[in-house]
């Protein structure tokens, strides 16, 4: 998918996979959901700097998957969490 | 039921395959993806495979190790696991790791070195999804598990097939397959089965699903094209309207097919019930076995240098053909003997060299007159 497709959807939040801390592939998860922000600054994700990390073993398959699930929920809904 | 595999040579796929986790190998736990990230998940995943181990000492294979982190749980469970993988990195990594009941080989997943029913329970985990020939892969580890003992995959569907039909295909197939063990006395993973025959449905839900919206695609737009036909004939509808209407038709269709994907980072252990597969219970095609290696104790070979049969440029024995009067042997052929493949072979020296000066490279100021191989002494006629 196109940068210009990401853009014209209305983005509440952005989802970013983190790799942990001693990953050197990537730039850290924080770098990247700054880059979104940057990237995307007329979402509404980026307006309210909404970001979700979840760690990249609870979207690989795994028995974590689960875990990865809440960690979604709690990013979407935190109000729900409260 | 064939699986759509790759047209590349096994052997040049297998040693692209090893060198690709060789690179990744280096920082794989720091990835996150097997390294565990505190005592929680130690926890859960030690649980989840102590579920899939009896609680006596075990002999397991964990084919495709990684880094290891699966091998190093059922070690400290207190089996005695043996650890495949391809990549020498990989290797590397496990062997630092490893410690008591836990030994280490390079091998192939798809051509394990073990004798036939030696093993109690095979483990692999994010492997099966790698490999070029699957089905190959399972009839492997069908042979080297002991009746009785179990084949545990974990693994994910990574990526939407090209069509619906192919999806389902390589669901039979797998599932044909799994059948015929458990006709033989294998018993797959059934303590798992919590996990298992939701997923297994769910993989099922996915082929039907598949197939369901394949025909309603296909008749929906048939019947489309049937009505928009006839206004046409009638005159109260122009032939370009009708492909508009087709066009909008079709991309009604799309999100339901988006949907599909919801399933694909599920998480599945293949299982077998017979209730659910037993119109699959065709017989398997014969395949031709590879003669067993090596015992289980001396597994300090190279499985993988062994068998490449990749031509992988002259060495000190043997020697580069550049010559057509000199007799050389080159991968089993006489060079010499046969004019036609003599210029050949020569032509590729000649091209090694060419590219190897254009690259600026240490071997530039050689002279012509001698072939640039790194160990071959041979002169250029």
């Amino acid at each position: 998918m196109s940068v210009e497709a990401i853009a014209v959807r209305e983005i509440d939040v952005f989802v970013v996979a983190d790799y942990g801390p001693n990953y050197t592939y990537a730039p850290s998860a924080q770098e990247r959901a700054e880059f979104l922000i940057k990237t995307f600054p007329n979402s509404a994700a980026a307006k309210n700097r909404r970001y979700v990390l979840i760690p990249y073993q609870y979207i690989n398959p795994s028995i974590q998957n689960a875990l990865g699930v809440k960690t979604l929920a709690e990013g979407f809904f935190p109000e729900a969490f409260q | 039921m064939t699986l759509v595999s790759s047209p590349l040579p096994d052997a040049y796929i297998k040693t692209r395959m090893g060198r690709t986790w060789d690179y990744w190998s280096h920082n794989y736990d720091g990835g996150g993806i097997y390294g565990l990230r505190d005592a929680a998940d130690h926890q859960l995943w030690r649980t989840a495979l102590a579920g899939l181990v009896s609680s006596q000492p075990q002999t397991v294979a964990d084919v495709g190790s990684g880094t290891g982190q699966v091998s190093l749980l059922l070690a400290e469970l207190g089996h005695r696991v043996h650890s495949f993988d391809l990549s020498q990195g990989m290797v590397a990594m496990t062997r630092r790791k490893a410690g008591a009941g836990l030994t280490v080989t390079q091998a192939d997943a798809e051509r394990l070195p073990l004798l036939d029913q030696t093993v109690d329970v095979l483990v692999n985990r994010l492997v099966f999804w790698t490999l070029p020939h699957p089905l190959a892969a399972l009839h492997e580890w069908q042979r080297v598990v002991k009746p009785g003992g179990r084949v545990v995959v974990i693994d994910g569907l990574w990526w939407q097939r090209a069509t619906p039909w192919q999806t389902i295909q390589t669901y039979l197939s797998y599932v044909k397959v799994f059948n015929a063990a458990r006709r033989r006395g294998t018993e797959l993973a059934t303590d798992a089965e919590a996990i298992c025959v939701a997923s297994i449905r769910l993989m099922w839900l996915e082929a039907l699903y598949a197939c369901v919206v394949g025909v309603a695609i296909g008749v929906g737009s048939a019947v489309s094209v049937g009505v928009g036909a006839l206004h046409v004939a009638e005159g109260t509808l122009t032939a370009a309207n009708l492909l508009l209407i087709l066009l909008l038709v079709s991309e009604c269709f799309r999100p339901v097919r988006l949907l599909q994907q919801a399933f694909h980072q599920a998480f599945w252990v293949t299982s077998v019930t017979d209730s659910i597969f037993s119109p699959l219970d065709a017989p398997l095609p014969v395949t031709e076995r590879q003669p067993p290696q090596l015992e289980i104790p001396a597994l300090n070979q190279s499985y993988a240098l062994k068998t490449s049969p990749l031509p992988m440029g002259p060495t000190a024995s043997q020697p580069c053909a550049t010559s057509r009067f000199r007799s050389a042997r080159v991968n089993g052929w006489r060079w010499s003997g046969d004019p036609v493949r003599a210029r050949a072979r020569w032509s590729i020296c000649c091209c090694a060299s060419m590219t190897r000066n254009r690259g600026g490279s240490r071997w530039a100021g050689w002279t012509s007159a001698t072939c640039r191989w790194r160990r071959c002494a041979a002169r250029l006629p």
